[in-house]
Formats: C-alpha cells, sequence, structure tokens
C-alpha cells in the first residue's frame, strides 16, 4: 500500500451556518470532499469513511475564522488545487482560507492545539457596551482564581477558571482589532446598527478542556453577556515552547491571498481582513 | 390582490437574534446545498410548501423537494419551503411577533400567494392550524379575505379531506405534479387580471384534480343518525366528483436533479431516487398502494441518469431506490449493475427500502447493501396465512423463513419484522402466530450467529378511505392491548424484540382517518389544547382527542368502531382517488372469504377503474412476475395446497 497525503486545511465558518453543530460539520465536510472528487483515504470495514480528523469542536452559535481539519488522502494533490476544488463546492459560509501538506501524518490537532483566541461583542441587558467593562476584566486578571459552573454529561461542575485565561483586554473597535470585529460583524445580520466601540479579546486555553469566552464573562460581576463570538485563532506550541499557528502560514501564502473562498454572507473585504487580521493575531 | 407578495421581506435579522435560544438552531437557517433562492417578482404566483412536521422529518419529503424544483424552474412560479417550527420555537416567534417563516429566504408566510401542505398522514392536521396561526393566517378559510393566502393541501391523508375541509382552500387529490403547474397557470392568470379570492376559487374547482371544499355542503341525513355524512357541490362550478390526477410517464418528471443536502441531520440523509410509482400486489389495507394505481416504471436509464446526477450535486454516499417494493421494479438488475459500475469505486451504498419477503430480494439486497449491521426489514403483517389471505398480503411462511436464512446467511444479524393487530377477521390464533413466525426466524438466524435476533414492531390497525377495508369497525384500544399483551407474553424469549405503537395514537388517527367535516372541530379543539406535533410521542395525549371528540357530539363508538354498511354515504364518496366502491366492496367481501386476488400487473385487469376510466396502464418493463416469491406470482403455499 503507498503512502497517505495528509493535508491540513484552516476554514472559516461564518454567516448563518454558525448555527450549525460540530457533528453536523463533520458530515458536512465528509460530502463536500466527496462532492470536490478528491482521491479520499478511507478507513476499512464494512462501513469505510474518509480519514479525516478535526481540531477542537467549535460550539454552536459561534464563528470562526481558525477552524482545522487534517484530511488523509490517497494520491498526492497540490494543496492550492485541494482548496480550489472544496471552494466549488462548500456549503454558504465556509471557506478554505489556507492548505498545507503535512510532513507524514502530523500531530492529532486535538492533541496539540493547546489555546484559541476569540473576538467577543460584549453587550449588557439593554444591548450596550456594559459600563466600567474593562475595570471587571481587568480586575479578573488580577484574581488568584475564578471559580465557574460547567455542565459536564448533564452534571454541575465548579472548576476554576483562571488558569484557563491567558490574556484578556477590551480592545477599542477602531485599534488593531478592527478588522476581525468588522468579521465578526459580517458573521451575523443580528447586530445593531450602532456597534459598540469596545469588545473583547482573549486567549483562552484548549487544554486540559476548551475554556469558553462565554464562561469568562460569567464569573465578571456584572455578567454581561455575548452577543457574537467569533474565533479567529487556534494555536499550537513550537519546539521553543512558544505559541504558532498550527498551519506555517508563510509557507501557505499562496493559497491563503483569500482567493479561495466560497460565496458566503459576508462581504468579501470583511472576510479577508479577517484572515489578516487572524494571522496577525496569532 | 396583495402587494405584500411581491417583494422580499426577509426576517433573518429578527429570527438570527432568537436562535441562540432554542434547540437545534441548524433547523430554521436554510443553507442547504443547492438551495434555491430565486428572487419574486410580482407576475409571479409564490409558492410556500409547508411540511407540517419537524424539519429533520420533512426535509427529505421528496414530493416537496420534486415541487419546489418543478416550481422553481417555472418562469411564472416561485417556490420557497417551511416546515413547523418546534414548541421552544413556536414559543418564542410568538413572544417576539415572528411569523411562520420560510427557511429558503426567511419571508413570511403571508408574503406568499399559497400555502401548499403536504399531509403523508392525518396526526399532522393539528400542525396545521399551528403553522396557519404562526403564519397570521385565519384557520377557517370562510375568514380568509382578499389579500390572505390560498391554502392548499395534497398528499395520501387528504385523499379523505372532509376533516379539514373548512381549514383549507384547495385540495389536490393524486399526483401534485401536474395539478400545481395547472394551479400556478391559472392562478397567475387571474392574478395578473387582479381578480377576487372567489373567482379564483372557482377557477381552481376547474383544474383537473382540485377540490375546492368551500363549494360543497354536507347533504342531510346522509350519515347515521341525520347526520351530514356525504357532500354535494353548492354551485354548478363544483364537479360532482374529483377525480385523481396521476402522471403517466415519469420519465417526464425526470426531478429531483439537484437535491437539497441537509446541513444537519436530518432522517433519509441519503440521495432518493424513486423507480416506480404505484403498486397493485393488492393489499386490502393499504392505502398507498390503492391510491397510487396504476404501476408506472421509470426507465432504467433514466435512473442510471438521475442516480449520476443526484450523486454528482450532493455528494451522498448512498442511494436509496424508492417505491413501494423495489425488488418489484423490473429493472432492479440492470439499475444495481449501473450503479455498482457508475460509482462503485467511490464506495457508494445502495439501499432498497421495502423490501418483498422472499429470498431472492435478500439476495439482492446483499449485493448492494453495505452496512448490515442496521439489520434487513420485512413486513409479512399477519401472523398466519389465512390471516394474510384475507388481506391479501401474500407471503406465505416458507418465503419468510427463506428470507431469514438468506439474511442470516449473508452476514445480517438482525431483522425487523412488521406486523399489524386489530385485522378484520382477526383471531387470538392469528396473533399467537407472530410470535411463533418470529420464534422460528431467531432459529434460522441462531444457526449462523450466536446474538441473532429479531425485532418484531406491531401496530394497531386504522382503515383508510379508498381500500377495501374503509368499512371495517376498528379494534377499539382495550381490545388492542389485550391482544398485545397476549404477544407481549408469547415473546418473552431471548432473542425477540416486541416494539409496538401506541394503541391510542391509533384511536386517534382512527377518529381522523374515516372522518367527515364535523372532525374539524375535534382538531381545532386538540389544536387549541396544545396538541401539536401529535406523532412525537411528547406530545401526544388520547384524552384530548377523546375529550374534543365528546364536546363535538362525536362518538368513536359509532364514527370508528362501528363495522359501516354497504349502502351507507361515506364522507369521501365524492373523491375519486382509488378503485370504484363496488370494486372495493367486492374485494371486502372477498377478504372475509379469504379469498386472494393476484397483481393485475401480470395478470389480467379486474376493472378496478383506475385504468379503465382514466384511459391509462401499466408502464412495466416486463409483463412477467420477477423470480421467486409466491406473493402475486399465485403460488400457494405447501401447507395449503
Ligand atoms: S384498472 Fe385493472 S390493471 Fe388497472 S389497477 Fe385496476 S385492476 Fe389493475
Amino acid at each position: 500500500m503507498t503512502e497517505n497525503t495528509t493535508i491540513r486545511l484552516r476554514y472559516e465558518k461564518t454567516g448563518r451556518i454558525r448555527f450549525v453543530s460540530h457533528l453536523d460539520d463533520v458530515r458536512l465536510w465528509e460530502r463536500a470532499m466527496r462532492r470536490a472528487r478528491l482521491p479520499l483515504a478511507f478507513s476499512q470495514g464494512f462501513s469505510p469513511r474518509p480519514l479525516m480528523r478535526f481540531g477542537p469542536a467549535l460550539p454552536t452559535t459561534f464563528a470562526s475564522s481558525a477552524e482545522y481539519i487534517d484530511v488523509e488522502l490517497a494520491e498526492e494533490i497540490i494543496p492550492e488545487d485541494l482548496a480550489t476544488r472544496l471552494a466549488a463546492v462548500l456549503p454558504e459560509g465556509y471557506g478554505v482560507l489556507c492548505a498545507e501538506a503535512l510532513p507524514g501524518k502530523g500531530e492529532s490537532l486535538q492533541a496539540a492545539i493547546v489555546a484559541a483566541e476569540y473576538a467577543v461583542l460584549v453587550e449588557d441587558v439593554s444591548g450596550r457596551f456594559p459600563s466600567g467593562f474593562e475595570a471587571e476584566v481587568v480586575h479578573a486578571l488580577e484574581a488568584d482564581a475564578l471559580p465557574v459552573t460547567i455542565r459536564r454529561k448533564g452534571e454541575e461542575k465548579v472548576v476554576d477558571l483562571r488558569p484557563a485565561v491567558l490574556d484578556a483586554r477590551v480592545v477599542p473597535a477602531d485599534g488593531a482589532g478592527a478588522d476581525v470585529l468588522a468579521a465578526a460583524r459580517a458573521a451575523t445580520t443580528a447586530l445593531p446598527r450602532d456597534l459598540p466601540d469596545h469588545w473583547l479579546w482573549c486567549r483562552l486555553a484548549s487544554q486540559p478542556r476548551s475554556a469558553r469566552p462565554t464562561e469568562f464573562l460569567s464569573v465578571l460581576p456584572s455578567r454581561p453577556r455575548a452577543r457574537l463570538v467569533h474565533r479567529s485563532a487556534q494555536l499550537v506550541r513550537d519546539e521553543t515552547g512558544s505559541f504558532a499557528e498550527p498551519i506555517d502560514l508563510s509557507l501557505s501564502q499562496e493559497s491563503c491571498d483569500g482567493q479561495i473562498r466560497t460565496q458566503t454572507q459576508g462581504s468579501e473585504e470583511a472576510r479577508q481582513h479577517a484572515h489578516a487580521a487572524a494571522s496577525e493575531a496569532g | 390582490m396583495t402587494t405584500s407578495a411581491h417583494t422580499s421581506q426577509s426576517l433573518w435579522h429578527r429570527i438570527e437574534g432568537v436562535l441562540p435560544e432554542v434547540s437545534k438552531p441548524a433547523r430554521y437557517i436554510g443553507s442547504e446545498g443547492n438551495i434555491i433562492r430565486k428572487e419574486p417578482s410580482p407576475e409571479m404566483v409564490r409558492w410556500l410548501l409547508v411540511f407540517p412536521d419537524t424539519y429533520e422529518i420533512g426535509l427529505p419529503n421528496l414530493g416537496i423537494q420534486i415541487l419546489y424544483e418543478l416550481l422553481n424552474d417555472r418562469a411564472d412560479a416561485q417556490a420557497e419551503r417551511a416546515y413547523a417550527p418546534w414548541t421552544d420555537m413556536a414559543t418564542v416567534m410568538r413572544r417576539e411577533g415572528i411569523p411562520l417563516f420560510s427557511v429558503d429566504r426567511h419571508d413570511p408566510a403571508r408574503a406568499f400567494d399559497v400555502l401548499g401542505f403536504t399531509f403523508p398522514s392525518e396526526l399532522l392536521y393539528t400542525n396545521l392550524l399551528e403553522c396557519l396561526d404562526l403564519g397570521g393566517v385565519p384557520l377557517r378559510a370562510s375568514d380568509r379575505v382578499e389579500g390572505d393566502p390560498l391554502v392548499i393541501a395534497g398528499g395520501h391523508a387528504v385523499t379523505n379531506p372532509e376533516p379539514i375541509a373548512p381549514f383549507v382552500d384547495a385540495v389536490v387529490i393524486g399526483d401534485g405534479e401536474d395539478a400545481v403547474a395547472d394551479i400556478t397557470a391559472v392562478l397567475g392568470d387571474l392574478k395578473a387580471a387582479g381578480a377576487s379570492r372567489e373567482a379564483r376559487l372557482t377557477a381552481l374547482a376547474a383544474v383537473d384534480g382540485v377540490y375546492v371544499p368551500s363549494l360543497y355542503a354536507p347533504v342531510p341525513d346522509s350519515g347515521l343518525e341525520g347526520e351530514g355524512c356525504s357532500v354535494a357541490p353548492k354551485t354548478a362550478a363544483a364537479p360532482d366528483r374529483i377525480d385523481k390526477r396521476t402522471v403517466a410517464d415519469l420519465d417526464a418528471m425526470p426531478y429531483p436533479r439537484r437535491p437539497l443536502v441537509p446541513i444537519t441531520e436530518v432522517v433519509h440523509d441519503r440521495l432518493n431516487v424513486e423507480v416506480f410509482r404505484g403498486c397493485t400486489r393488492g393489499c386490502r389495507f393499504c392505502q398507498a398502494g390503492m391510491i397510487t394505481r396504476p404501476v408506472r416504471e421509470r426507465d432504467p436509464a433514466a435512473v442510471r441518469r438521475t442516480v449520476a446526477a443526484g450523486l454528482a450535486a450532493s455528494g451522498y454516499e448512498d442511494v436509496s431506490l424508492l417505491s413501494l417494493s423495489s425488488a418489484d421494479y423490473s429493472g432492479i438488475d440492470t439499475v444495481l449493475e449501473d450503479i455498482m459500475s457508475d460509482h462503485g469505486e467511490d464506495r457508494i451504498a445502495v439501499s432498497l427500502p421495502s423490501l418483498r419477503v422472499d429470498a431472492f430480494t435478500v439476495d439482492i439486497a446483499a449485493q448492494v447493501q453495505r452496512v448490515k449491521s442496521t439489520g434487513l426489514t420485512f413486513a409479512p403483517e399477519a401472523g398466519t396465512w389465512r390471516l394474510r389471505s384475507v388481506i391479501n398480503k401474500l407471503v406465505t411462511d416458507d418465503d419468510l423463513f427463506a428470507a431469514a436464512e438468506a439474511a442470516y446467511a449473508s452476514g445480517w444479524k438482525r431483522m425487523k419484522l412488521y406486523f399489524m393487530i386489530g385485522l378484520p377477521t382477526e383471531t387470538d390464533e392469528d396473533v399467537l402466530a407472530i410470535a411463533a413466525l418470529a420464534t422460528r426466524c431467531v432459529e434460522i438466524g441462531r444457526r449462523h450467529h450466536k446474538g441473532a435476533s429479531v425485532t418484531v414492531s406491531v401496530g394497531g390497525f386504522v382503515p383508510k378511505a379508498h381500500t377495501p377495508f374503509q368499512w371495517f369497525g376498528q379494534d377499539p384500544p382495550h381490545e388492542l392491548d389485550r391482544k398485545l399483551a397476549l404477544l407481549k407474553a408469547a415473546t418473552r424469549r431471548s432473542g425477540i424484540k416486541l416494539r409496538w405503537h401506541d394503541s391510542a395514537a391509533s384511536t386517534a388517527e382512527g377518529i381522523v382517518s374515516r372522518g367527515d367535516r364535523r372532525v374539524a372541530d375535534v382538531i381545532e379543539a386538540v389544536w387549541r389544547g396544545g396538541g401539536v406535533f401529535q406523532e412525537w410521542r411528547e406530545h401526544f395525549r388520547l384524552d384530548r382527542w377523546l375529550d374534543a371528540a365528546q364536546a363535538c357530539g362525536l362518538d368513536p363508538e359509532t364514527n370508528v368502531h362501528r363495522e359501516r354498511g354497504r349502502d351507507e354515504g361515506l364522507p369521501w364518496d365524492h373523491i375519486a382517488a382509488g378503485p370504484r366502491r363496488e370494486f372495493l366492496w367486492d374485494e371486502w367481501e372477498d377478504a372475509h372469504a379469504a379469498r386472494e386476488l393476484e397483481d393485475c400487473r401480470w395478470t389480467p385487469c379486474y376493472d378496478c377503474g383506475i385504468c379503465t376510466d382514466y384511459g391509462l396502464e401499466h408502464r412495466v418493463g416486463s409483463l412477467t412476475p420477477p423470480a421467486g416469491g409466491s406473493q402475486g406470482t399465485g403460488r400457494v403455499p405447501a401447507e395449503v395446497a
């Protein structure tokens, strides 16, 4: 048997399909790969399935410009070709951002990804940016512990969120994060016309469990709500122990230039911004 | 006519805001592969095709997908889809004032000229009212005014349209494709001319296969105790009898070309391709078989093309060849060979639902069905040959055992057997024989696999309009429960799993299936009492139906459980959807004599009226019955001969 090639894809999920669950994502990508007539490698057995491995699940209702899939192919294929062929068949809202051939099978995304970054549109009960929010964030980062109640397998459990909050800050909408905000905005049409001029940026641990920005909001005294959550980056550790992108962005520039797109609801411009900003953030 | 039907007025921004609150939000976003978002224009007739159950059940519905494509292919029409919002969503929609919407463009129901509902079964009728209410459309046709959409119903259940007659403006009897095209043409002209609602209804009544209930009134004393059971035309514009529509040549309808590929999990999530319509096996309980005659096969070459195009457009990994009995398709071998040679390398699996009960059929399935873990399903329907002769389901015990042998030998470890209880002339012996058959199948299975098992699924029989059993007095729930208890006791052994449908649901279904116009009040009362999604156990309560029936003066003893007389008026006498009434009565008598009737596809015509009265004939590729199996081939089982 010849060696399979593994290709790592970074994709976005924006617009109304943010209401699609992770399980549905899996089925959907499998079908798109078949429709694109890629030389998929299959598992053995009665019910052969394409060999695809996903990164950490994106919670339903979150948008993202940093989701990952490793797919095994029975034949070699130029990563850009794969991205172009997928772009033609993906449901609206999904888009391939980068594709890169991995040496060997690569480390499992589930195990390798240790952190994720999020852009969060925050509002109070009246739909406005909460006053005093920035102080609450600063205060939370100074705390020794941030106990939060989570549900796991139907049971409620209190865990300390503090170690999982790697960084968090309030960023002005016209500042460095404006591009991600624009992308987040493209992901929805339900936002108020006058967007708040600040938003929350945070980097949260994905191990041992994926912490959610909504959990972080729930430990703040004013309990602000997340109007929209957009995952803008997922990170692995490189040889030196620093955070790095799971895909080599410098190498795959060509397939990352934003031309490989499916039709999505947001503006092309916003999506290009999203990608640029996501690269910066990493 | 309203101008609201002309412009798109998407509610998406409001819907998106509430989706984080509800379960399975992907149900409401549309975005399926091959979705059509055709821009409406003022000249077009806008159809909202509504499936009155959940998205998961409704999305794969082939009828809706066919009409969706067919209408959107027309220059004078535009079609979108809606599904009944689950109860959590309905609550939020009412709170926020969001009306029933299409999933394609998220336009409100009232933006459409026609709301077209399809009803595969009767218990969905309360959801018709739920959808109308959510849509802001008056429940009763008599309360609707200019500017309100027309409400049109179709599907097998509405071949007795009377229980929903007051709620709908029109009903389509028979195949929908041509009827919907005709309706569109008629309404398009009238829309351009600015015709009144009344003029539109009158024009619809002139379309073949279309019934406009408001033009008919109950005939006094046509039922028991002076009740108005039958209906008759009030005006000359309404025909005395509504004849069903039949698409004679299915190859002229090569749909769906680009199947909708859901983005969330749904039932039957695979490429569904119809290989033929109609069935003349002649099972006397089966409404589908009676009302879809004659048999119309598609050309195997056309099926091959549809499969290839559908797979390419969808990326599906499974194809299901649909019909009422796919092993009876004369082109089955050709089509399976073609599919395997065209797509075998892509790991495409083929499934054949509704398998005939015989070894020959199992062999076909074994060649193409990849996943053997799910088990094979057969429907012998009754436990003894005598009772199977009564219902004309001509499966011998030996056929079943040979099928079991073939299935277990080919690697299946489970089989599922469907039976009915509460059939005409049924004795306890017939009921207990179900257990004996299942036991024997387990024994056969155990010779091949240690853990072989048989699931026995039992449902209470509900007689349906246009069948020979339409006169039968349905078993009351306590009788069904008694028979079920017998069966439970007799199947308490290893290897048999017994599953049953709630006898209470059979009673509610019985109230509606052969009901007359008075049943509309019962349906409305059940809905007002909160009875939506009646096919869902968590929402069904029989007392709601019984209380509503009592409040409306309907006694189930009289209307459901009593055997009807030969000369009694029936609520659907004006609807010609199946064989002639005289033929059905002869069949009813033959049933009592356990006299079998062979399949008219391969034997001379019995003149049931379907072909003979409408200039139709079977379209089949072969004039000889398929090999193997006794069904309809006249082979009498050894123990009887
Ligand atoms: S008219 Fe004759 S051939 Fe046609 S369905 Fe009836 S019995 Fe069969």
